[in-house]
């Protein structure tokens, strides 16, 4: 029996969230973040992938409570975009990482203009990822000459940019990069598991657009690092960290994805038609604290999701609206601030951190 | 519409373009002297047409170029195999064991064999995937259902008496589970929808225009069908196919009948495209009447837009592009671009450092199907501010990204 490992308490508010006049017409309140209770374990992603449905010790979401969830993000999307005047054609793209930056703070999507940029720890997750999605196919890949240099090859073609940022780097920053990603990698391996009989599928693009009423043009999106399982779907996040209500948020927010994808097949299917599609887990391997941890796809974590989704899109709205009228976009100062990359364009953030310092 | 139709109608529509290119029976003209419209060239040209129009780059062997083909030469293994990824791996170490004189007039064998093993682990893992997914949403629990699929049908036709070539091929046909005996065409969108109908209308154009056989062999007018296609014809039908989404986990039967009048519109899109992009790269070569402007964009009077050096090389250019780009960034990188190539002056400042200054923001990401929030004629015609000087042609301060405008608001 797979015991869940987490559940979220609803006790503090979310981080940085702004709520509008918007926000109560369309029929939401604001969230709060998961907190997490880890109970170690010992568990791979292989076993988790293995198992059963009836291994899982929480109640999937029932077809009425999808079909209710959908009804709710349907329907407060439509009230958002409803009042969006002067909207700019194109859809609406909500990945984990916008809808993070916006209820972290608004200011922070900004950063958007000039994706791409690396970073130390960007770079070292960018190959820990790689990693996992070699050792999915290929268990017994062997990083033995350091796991940078097994995977240069395909890094060169997937992700260039980590090439051209470790060739930047002294000869000490090298070394420091190469050994933090040896390190990480190292027990990747046994963390996994041998997924190889269990289909797994690495980076897979999902999405979920909305299309009534008269396209909404909203589209939910996301990259799944790892997918595998045969009687359930486990969806893998590969993280370099530790395990936090971030990294459960985001992965929610696949599920939410997911499980309204497969709520809406089953739709289309119709009542007489056989239901393949199969029940959705969660998963989190984060390489920093050494742990597999299942994320159970319950509703009420769904609902928190998509609560989190209409949340961005009202930030993202008022964000939009400051853009066109060359008016300031709202800051909401955090820890965060050190690690933001517009810090040195933003005197909120400099004033976080100067206190901080202090 | 009668298929002879189809291809009079095709004739017809291509007559301008086909004027472009050489004279000659294409079964007789040497393979570098027909242009070829593919089915790729009909997605780029829905998605952007400037796009399509740029200088095409090389085909190369990587990850990317090799999944789907790798994955379609999997499926007859999937039976004995039992698994997606068995049977891809089965098909790479062939291509290991494969000696070279096989290898190498098989670009893919030739990829796999040349290839690091952590390339070809990724590549297994993409083509896998790929599989996987398909047989997923396909709803396939036994993979012995796939005895029948059929892979890599080849259509073409050629426009008669002209260096003119149009062809495609259907990745899968698989049984169609209401009429026995039949096949139907499998479409997979791995990247979106963008284009989606124009590619199902080139296809099912095609196999109209192609499928019957030629009443009267000496008649240049008639298309041409391949002897596999002649072959398979009786089982297929092309007038619905199966779409599967891999994003969006989903799959529809649409009916491509009504899709060929489509099909034709962008055939002519997609052609006009390739020829232009010929066209501008025999430019590059050799400009028309080159006279390089020594002094740089500087020099450029004030208010007047496009550049008059632009302007005299491409009469007309920059209209046509505005109308074609689906951002408006990219329309200034590439006339910025095209006029870099023809040694001309940047009609975008530059700055000191000789570094061009294009709009501000993210690249553009084709698949979303932005569209242009502003076009340059709109401004225009809002009688915006043209001048060179004072952030000249670059009216929004913001830029648009994933559906929202962003800017750096000063001095926050
Ligand atoms: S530095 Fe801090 S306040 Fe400024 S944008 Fe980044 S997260 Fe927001
Ligand atoms: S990036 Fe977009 S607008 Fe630019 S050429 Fe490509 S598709 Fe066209």
């Amino acid at each position: 029996m797979i015991v869940s490992h987490w559940s979220p308490s609803g006790e503090s508010p979310a981080e940085g969230t702004i709520p509008t006049e918007r926000a109560a017409k369309a029929g939401f309140e604001p969230t709060a973040v998961s907190v997490l209770r880890p109970i170690p374990g010992r568990l791979s992603v292989a076993d988790l992938a293995g198992c059963r449905p009836t291994d899982l010790d929480y109640d999937p979401p029932s077809e009425i409570e999808l079909a209710e969830l959908s009804r709710f993000l349907n329907l407060g999307l439509a009230n958002l975009i409803e009042a969006w005047d002067d909207r700019p054609s194109g859809p609406l793209r909500l990945t984990k990482g916008r809808i993070r930056s916006a209820r972290t703070c608004p200011a922070q999507v900004l950063t958007e203009l000039t994706r791409g940029a690396m970073n130390f720890q960007l770079a070292v997750g960018t190959v820990c990822d790689l990693a996992a999605g070699v050792l999915a196919v290929h268990p017994r890949f062997s990083g033995a000459d350091g796991w940078y240099r097994s995977l240069s090859a395909a890094l060169d073609q997937e992700h260039p940019e980590v090439g051209e940022f470790v060739d930047n780097l002294d000869e000490m920053g090298r070394e420091d990069f190469t050994h933090k990603v040896d390190e990480l990698c190292l027990p990747l391996p046994d963390l996994l598991g041998d997924l190889t009989a269990l289909q797994p599928v690495t980076h897979q693009r999902v999405a979920l657009s909305f299309d009534q009423p008269d396209p909404l043009d909203v589209l939910l999106s996301g990259e799944v690092d790892l997918t595998a399982g045969t009687d359930v779907q486990v969806l893998v996040e590969v993280k370099s960290g530790s395990i936090s209500p971030r990294v459960i948020d985001e992965l929610t927010h696949y599920g939410l994805i997911v499980a309204l994808q497969h709520h809406r097949r089953r739709q289309a299917a119709g009542p007489d038609r056989q239901q393949r599609t199969k029940p959705v887990v969660g998963c989190a391997l984060t390489l920093g604290d050494l742990a597999v941890t299942p994320v159970p796809f319950t509703i009420e974590n769904l609902h928190a999701a998509a609560t989190r989704v209409l949340e961005a899109v009202d930030i993202l709205i008022t964000i939009d609206g400051a853009a066109t009228q060359d008016l300031p976009i709202p800051t909401t100062p955090g820890p965060y601030c050190r690690w933001c990359p517009r810090l040195d364009r933003c005197s909120a953030g400099l004033g976080q951190v100067e206190t901080e310092d202090d | 519409m009668t298929d002879r139709h189809w291809h009079e109608a095709l004739t017809e529509a291509l007559a301008a373009v086909a004027m472009t290119c050489v004279d000659g029976d294409p079964r007789t003209l040497k393979r570098s002297e027909i242009v070829e419209i593919t089915g790729f060239d009909i997605t780029a040209a829905a998605r952007c047409q400037a796009g399509a129009a740029a200088p095409p780059e090389p085909f190369q062997a990587d990850l990317f170029t090799t999944t789907k083909t790798l994955a379609l030469r999997s499926i007859p293994g999937l039976r004995r195999t039992g698994s997606a990824l068995d049977s891809v791996s089965r098909v790479m170490r062939e291509a290991q064991r494969s000696d070279d004189g096989a290898a190498d007039d098989d670009w893919l064998r030739r990829f796999l064999k040349e290839s690091p093993i952590d390339v070809r682990a990724r590549v297994a893992a993409r083509a896998a995937g790929w599989l996987t997914r398909t047989l997923e949403i396909l709803e396939v629990s036994d993979l012995q259902e796939t005895r029948a699929w059929r892979t890599g049908i080849p259509l073409q036709w050629d426009y008669p008496g002209r260096g003119l070539r149009l062809r495609t091929k259907i990745d899968l046909l698989i049984p169609d589970p209401e009429h026995p005996g039949v096949l139907l065409p499998i479409v997979v969108a791995s990247s979106g929808r963008v284009g989606l109908a124009d590619e199902l209308g080139f296809l099912h154009l095609l196999w109209k225009s192609t499928r019957r056989p030629v009443p009267n062999p000496g008649d240049q007018t008639q298309p041409t069908p391949t002897r596999r296609q002649a072959r398979s014809a009786s089982a297929i039908d092309l007038s619905q196919a199966i779409v599967v989404d891999h994003r969006q986990a989903d799959l529809q039967r649409r009916s491509l009948d009504s899709l060929a009048e489509q099909g034709l519109a962008a055939t002519v899109r997609a052609a006009t495209a390739v020829t232009e992009r010929d066209r501008i790269s025999a430019m590059a070569i050799k400009p028309p009447d080159a006279t390089p402007h020594a002094d740089g964009p500087q020099d450029a009077p004030t208010g007047q837009w496009p550049h008059p050096v632009l302007k005299a090389w491409f009469p007309n250019y920059l209209d046509q592009q505005a109308s074609r780009f689906t951002c408006e960034r990219c329309l200034w990188n590439t006339v910025c671009d095209t006029a870099a190539t023809l040694n001309a002056p940047s009609p975008i400042v530059s700055n000191n450092s000789g570094n061009r200054h294009h709009l501000a923001g993210p690249a553009h990401t084709p698949d979303q199907g932005e569209t242009a929030t502003q076009s340059i004629t709109e401004q225009a015609e809002a009688g915006g501010d043209m001048s060179v000087d004072e952030s000249p042609m670059i009216a929004p301060h913001w830029a648009l990204v994933g559906g929202i405008r962003l800017s750096e608001p000063a001095g926050q």
